[in-house]
């Protein structure tokens, strides 16, 4: 356990220190400090109650997260293997199972950063209208819920990839694609397709969440069948994952 | 007793064989020498041992242990030194050492792990990343990492790569040192035919996926191993004379 | 006596005649009227305002321009609103309109701000010296919560800063003894 501790604290100190991690942070606000900005300045944007708006920030905020998820799950092991530490960590005396684990919990540090780092933005958007603590919780469930199984299964993906150049592609590929019900259209997504696309997407289904509890002032319970689908692919995703990472080639 | 046994070993690539039914014994306490030309078949083989990668025939105990099954528990009694050792860039020298003893379970005092810089001939003070390191200087720093653990066996994939005729004496004095008075046993794959004539107590030379000879140190070693190499023409001999 | 009370009826009634022919005589060339909508309004919709002009003159006129004119009506601070923001709509230009004929229009508004308003439509004839205005269309748009300015600017500017500042502090705490290190 002690020898998984030291891998999550390199992964978290590696995330704070290491000048990639700390300008993805400073990115990360730049474009929530643009979209609030964007939400006073812009005519349109002026006119969306706190309600609306708050929904919006916090969708941003889960495609930050997506987007993070994706490249640090992807870099897991293909990175450290183009970096040339992947034989040494596998010469450790740690399972490879257990590292991918670390490693992920590593991947969650990095969320839990970035929802930080998003509060003061939710706060400043949010609080003279309805759901703010709502909207935080939910935010800070369905991040965590995303994170996971899309760190998860970059990490699958990346224990058997060659280079961090393929895994990133499929990876950036596969969260635009989840990131498609942003752009369409309310008719598409009202239909037999939009539906089926909703609850195959996880990130689909926590925008989704979101809306209904910040928008529609629902409760959780109201919920239930979009969480229990997020848990059934975290639980797939684990399986996924500590089955490819059993056993790590060189 | 044996720290080693391996019978009948073999490992593919792709359709090439690259291991033919190698059998090895590496005696507990010894230090061996592990000769072959580019593309013989010995990082595989220190691969295999480590449990980093998986035969596709044959048997092998290493401390007793198979470390195909209990492989993670292996490592923690195996030092390490690859050929071309990685660090992470961004942290320095101690700061890679400390997460290396963390990793493999074992606490180890800042004096101890300023002695382990010195013992390699790194300096102690020298807090810069190792992304500034030259080679040579990388390849100190993994050997010191393969120690931090105190391990019972090291596998060494030419521990003086990028080293300076001084700084592979030195490593070699080191090495001397750590099978005397430690009783370290050390298995030591290079191209070095002066160094292993020197350090090794048995040498094995592998050729065409086979050990062509495993024994004492024979007085005209640089012969038998061009004799041998040529005789199995599948490769180039590649060996320096110091 | 009865011949008195009978010379001022008379007087009055062809007095009243006389009143009566003389506004007949200063008719209105055009009939302006603007039609509020009728439903509710609230901040962000975009309701329809419906302009109707009809020339009530016998003789046809020609490049006429009909506007709107929004005005603020909250008591105590009426002021005029700069259109800019509320509507893209430019003026509405008549080529000619025969007389006893009527033309209407559309205004769309787009309602950015509650309170209460009045929208005014003015109709310019190039052959006349006096703007024909509407009676004033009043609707009421009720407010709605939206982002406090206040809260962002401060937020947006300072993290940023403040997260480059931390990250600068990290960084050099790192370096500081790197510049004084040499390697061996």
């Amino acid at each position: 356990m002690s020898q998984m501790l030291a891998l999550v604290k390199k992964e978290c100190r590696e995330d704070i220190i290491s000048s990639r991690g700390g300008l993805f942070y400073l990115a990360g606000a730049i474009v929530l400090s643009a979209f609030a900005l964007l939400l006073v300045g812009n005519t349109e944007l002026s006119l969306l109650d706190n309600a609306q708006a708050l929904y919006l920030m916090s969708g941003l905020v889960l495609a930050i997260a997506l987007l993070s998820a994706v490249i640090r799950g992807g870099d897991g092991f293909a990175g450290e293997r183009d970096r040339g530490t992947l034989e040494t960590l596998l010469a450790a005396p740690l399972k490879s199972n257990n590292m991918a684990t670390a490693k992920l919990t590593g991947i969650l540090f990095s969320w839990l950063v970035l929802f930080l780092l998003a509060v003061p933005y939710l706060w400043a958007v949010g609080s003279s209208g309805q759901n703010l603590v709502a909207a935080i919780t939910v935010l800070f469930a369905a991040g965590t819920l995303l994170t996971s199984i899309y760190g998860g299964l970059m990490l699958a993906l990346s224990a058997r990839a060659r280079s961090f150049k393929g895994v990133l592609s499929v990876g950036v590929a596969v969260a635009l694609f989840s990131a498609v019900p942003l752009v369409l259209g309310p008719s598409l997504r009202q239909s037999a397709v939009g539906h089926l696309f909703d609850w195959l997407n996880p990130f689909a289904l926590c925008t989704n969440m979101i809306d209904s509890i910040v928008i529609d002032s629902q409760g959780l319970e109201q919920n239930w069948s979009a969480l229990a689908t997020l848990i059934v692919y975290l639980a797939l995703t684990f399986m996924i994952m500590n089955r490819t990472t059993r056993k790590v080639t060189l | 007793m044996n720290a080693i046994e391996v019978h009948s070993l073999s490992k593919s690539y792709g359709g090439r064989r690259v291991l033919k039914s190698l059998s090895m014994q590496v005696a507990k306490g010894e230090i061996y020498g592990f000769l072959g030309p580019n593309g013989a078949g010995k990082t595989t083989t220190l691969r295999i041992l480590l449990g980093l990668l998986d035969s596709d025939k044959g048997t092998v105990r290493v401390l007793k242990t198979d470390p195909q099954r209990d492989g993670a528990v292996l490592r923690s009694r195996i030092g390490s030194l690859t050929e071309a050792p990685g660090f992470y860039g961004w942290m320095d020298a101690k700061e890679n050492l400390d997460f290396y003893a963390e990793i493999c379970g074992v606490r180890v005092s800042p004096t101890a792990m300023r002695g382990y810089l010195e013992m390699v001939g790194l300096d102690p003070q020298n807090n810069l990343p190792v992304a500034t390191f030259s080679k040579g200087m990388k390849q100190r720093l993994g050997l010191a990492r393969c120690l931090v653990h105190d391990p019972e066996l090291l596998l060494l994939d030419e521990p003086t790569n990028g080293l300076d005729p001084k700084g592979r004496h030195e490593i070699y004095a080191l090495l001397q040192k750590l099978n005397r008075e430690k009783g370290k046993t050390i298995i030591l794959s290079t191209h070095i035919l002066d160094d292993v004539e020197r350090l090794c107590h048995t040498i094995g030379i592998l050729c065409g996926g086979i050990l062509q000879y495993q024994g004492p140190v024979k007085e005209d070693l640089e012969n038998t191993y061009l004799r041998l190499t040529r005789e199995t023409k599948e490769h180039e001999p590649d060996v320096s004379f110091g | 006596m009865k011949r008195r009370t009978f010379l001022s009826i008379v007087s009055i009634v062809v007095f009243l005649s006389i009143s009566t022919i003389g506004s007949a005589g200063q008719k209105q060339p055009l009939d302006v009227f603007l039609q509020a909508p009728k439903s509710s309004l609230k901040m962000g919709d975009t309701p329809v305002f419906v302009g109707r002009i009809t020339n009530m003159s016998n003789q046809p006129l020609e490049n006429l321009v009909a506007y709107v004119s929004l005005v603020s009506l909250k008591h105590g601070s009426e002021h005029p609103v700069d259109l800019e923001d509320w509507s893209a709509q430019a003026a509405f230009h008549i080529s000619r309109l025969e007389p006893g004929k009527s033309v209407s229009h559309n205004w769309s508004l787009r309602l950015i701000e509650g309170g209460r308003y009045g929208l005014a439509l003015t109709v310019i004839d190039p052959s006349d010296n006096a703007p024909l205005i509407s009676p004033l269309a009043t609707f009421q748009v009720e407010p709605k919560p939206t982002v406090v300015t206040g809260r962002i600017l401060p937020v947006s500017v300072g993290e940023p800063l403040v997260l480059l500042a931390a990250l600068g502090l990290i960084r050099l705490r790192r370096n500081r003894h790197h510049l004084f290190a040499s390697p061996r």
